[in-house]
């Protein structure tokens, strides 16, 4: 066969593949693009749909993955009957197809939207998959809403009642605290105690953290953590003790192993003075470096706790007052910043929110708070990062007029 | 043409049973060659006879018993001599460029590879790594992720102020951010089951 033969056969053998393989992911993008989100509220849900927009929204090919970017805004109508004010929402995102086993959510906590108004709520995902992989849809779904007077709606999946409930009384005792900062100290006042909570916000370090389950982390974490010849050290919480907590951490510990913390273990106390049941108990984690600074990480929650007295108490039960109850999440957790590992030297816990078994929650007040340096660095709540963004962006005569909304 | 042709060539053109093209290239060398020319006359002549005894019915009788056993003699002659004679060595062709083996075969290797990448763009129930994997759940700058083999799904911050994320032992990361545009709080978590 000549050249002159040889190259048009060559074409015509080459580019019918080539065509066939941009056909096949353009076809994937296309599916992609069409049925990537189903959005499913509950017929007789408070919160109703009325639009969603896919803003940009987009598909691509990255190496062998397929990277979908959604960049949604959902506006929502409060239809409640009873004509009671949103203060939280939580959407349950689920993509099975994605991340079996793993699921997400977008929560709008701090807001007042009366019955009759729209608000908006953002959802800015991204999913990564192989290319060989099956495609699936986003799930949308309402797991709860919260009215103003702490009255919840929702199938509660992601224990939504409980969240909402918190970062709501959090943020009654935060617009309480700067409401009477204003009163008693004026707008000099209000403006000097912003500025340190603004500069209290911008010293807080941060750590990056990866978190699985010990029981199942086969892959990853767990998996390194047992490959590692050296041996885990227990080490033991310190607590900070809150006079008004109604819980007492006793005692705790937990295997550390360079940047890894596994399996902590903390006894707890009901001390409550007006002998409640307690269903759920979190502390409060921070962890100490190597070169002996501090991060509030996160916390090690008690939902059920297991009581330990003496007449069987089953998990999932409530701990009676006087009586002990452990926290054992089965967790491994990573830390990191920076890309870099953070060797932990250290643990610090107290009691940071209690849930009774009548639904009522505590948290600590913002006396407890300042009462401790360790403690005045831990995370502003939801309605103090609010108020500290209208005082930024807007100015302090923007921050007196929403403080006196409500 | 430096040869003489075969005798069964030589048959096939006096009997008019060549090809166009060799009938040509035998009547060149018959129109030269006295010998071949002889040979073509004479199978002329036996052809001839031939047919004028087919048409007067009349045959030569023929022992046809002994013509069988000569026969059956030969071929065991014949395969008596192939076991006696070694095998010839085979013949080493020499190597050459051949276009059409090349382009056959790039088409197939190309066909191949094609196959096997759309194969892996079908659908797997069972996608490799996954019996193993781990799901877990990570923050960083960018949001917060659970992560299952090699897919993820992140829920990206995208405020103008710093989020501030906590994480739940009990398997939950949380990020909490401003919108820039509105003003409003947004809480993203990530669950492991």
């Amino acid at each position: 066969m000549s050249n002159k033969n040889f190259i048009p056969v060559l074409l015509l053998t080459v580019l019918p593949a080539a065509g066939l393989l941009h056909a096949q992911q353009s076809a994937a993008t296309g599916s992609d693009a069409s049925s990537s989100v189903k959005i499913d509220l509950p017929a007789d849900s408070p919160v109703t749909l009325i639009s969603y927009s896919m803003g940009q929204t987009r598909v691509t090919a990255r190496g062998g993955a397929m990277v979908l970017d959604l960049d949604m805004s959902l506006t929502l109508r409060n239809n409640d009957s009873a004509a009671r004010s949103v203060r939280d929402v939580m959407l349950l995102i689920t993509a099975q197809e994605f991340t079996p086993g793993g699921k997400g959510s977008v929560a709008r906590p701090s807001i007042d939207v009366p019955a009759g108004q729209n608000f908006t709520l953002p959802i800015k995902l991204r999913l990564i998959r192989p290319v060989q992989q099956a495609n699936g849809p986003v799930r949308v779904q309402l797991d709860g809403v919260l009215f103003s007077d702490l009255s919840f709606y929702g199938p509660n999946r992601l224990n939504s009642q409980r969240a909402m409930t918190l970062w709501e009384v959090e943020a009654q005792r935060d617009r309480a605290y700067y409401k009477q900062i204003l009163q008693a100290k004026g707008e000099d006042g209000l403006q000097k105690e912003v500025l340190n909570g603004m500069k209290k916000a911008a010293e807080r370090p941060q750590l990056d953290v990866a978190l699985s389950h010990t029981g199942r982390a086969v892959g990853s974490a767990a998996a390194n953590f047992a490959a590692d010849s050296t041996p885990a050290e227990k080490a033991h919480f310190a607590f900070l003790e809150l006079p008004d907590a109604p819980v007492l951490a006793v005692q705790g510990q937990a295997d550390i192993k360079g940047n890894e913390v596994r399996s902590p273990w903390i006894e707890v106390q009901n001390r409550d003075k007006d002998k409640k049941a307690v269903r759920y108990v979190e502390i409060g984690w921070v962890v100490k470096d190597k070169e002996g600074n501090e991060y509030l990480v996160g916390s090690v929650p008690g939902s059920g706790v297991s009581s330990r007295n003496t007449n069987g108490a089953a998990p999932n039960a409530v701990i009676q007052a006087g009586q002990r109850g452990t926290l054992e999440p089965d967790a491994t957790l990573k830390f990191s910043r920076d890309g870099r590992p953070v060797a932990i030297d250290g643990m610090t816990g107290f009691v940071s929110q209690v849930e009774f078994a009548d639904g009522k929650v505590w948290v600590p007040s913002r006396k407890d708070l300042n009462a401790s340096p360790l403690l005045r660095s831990m995370s502003p709540s939801t309605e103090e990062q609010r108020l500290l963004d209208i005082y930024l962006k807007q100015g302090l005569n923007a921050l007196v007029a929403d403080l006196s909304k409500y | 043409m430096n040869t003489h042709p075969s005798e069964t060539d030589l048959a096939l053109l006096a009997g008019g049973d060549c090809g166009r093209l060799r009938s040509f290239i035998l009547n060149r060398h018959v129109a030269r060659c006295g010998d071949c020319r002889d040979t073509v006359a004479s199978f002329g002549e036996l052809r001839s006879e031939t047919l004028e005894l087919a048409e007067s019915n009349v045959l030569p009788e023929a022992d046809w018993s002994g013509l069988a056993g000569e026969m059956r003699a030969n071929i065991r002659l014949g395969l008596a001599a192939g076991e006696c004679v070694a095998a010839a060595p085979a013949r080493i062709l020499p190597v050459s460029w051949k276009p059409r083996l090349a382009m056959g075969a790039a088409c197939v290797l190309l066909l191949t590879g094609v196959g096997i990448f759309l194969h892996g763009l079908l659908p797997n129930d069972n996608p490799t790594g996954v019996v193993h994997a781990a799901t877990t759940a990570e923050s960083n700058s960018t949001g917060v992720q659970v992560t299952y083999g090699a897919s993820s799904m992140t829920l990206m911050n995208h405020g103008d102020v710093a989020g501030d994320q906590t994480v739940s032992s009990d398997g939950a990361i949380r990020a909490s951010y401003v919108d820039g545009d509105t003003g409003t709080v947004t809480v993203t978590s990530v669950y492991v089951e």
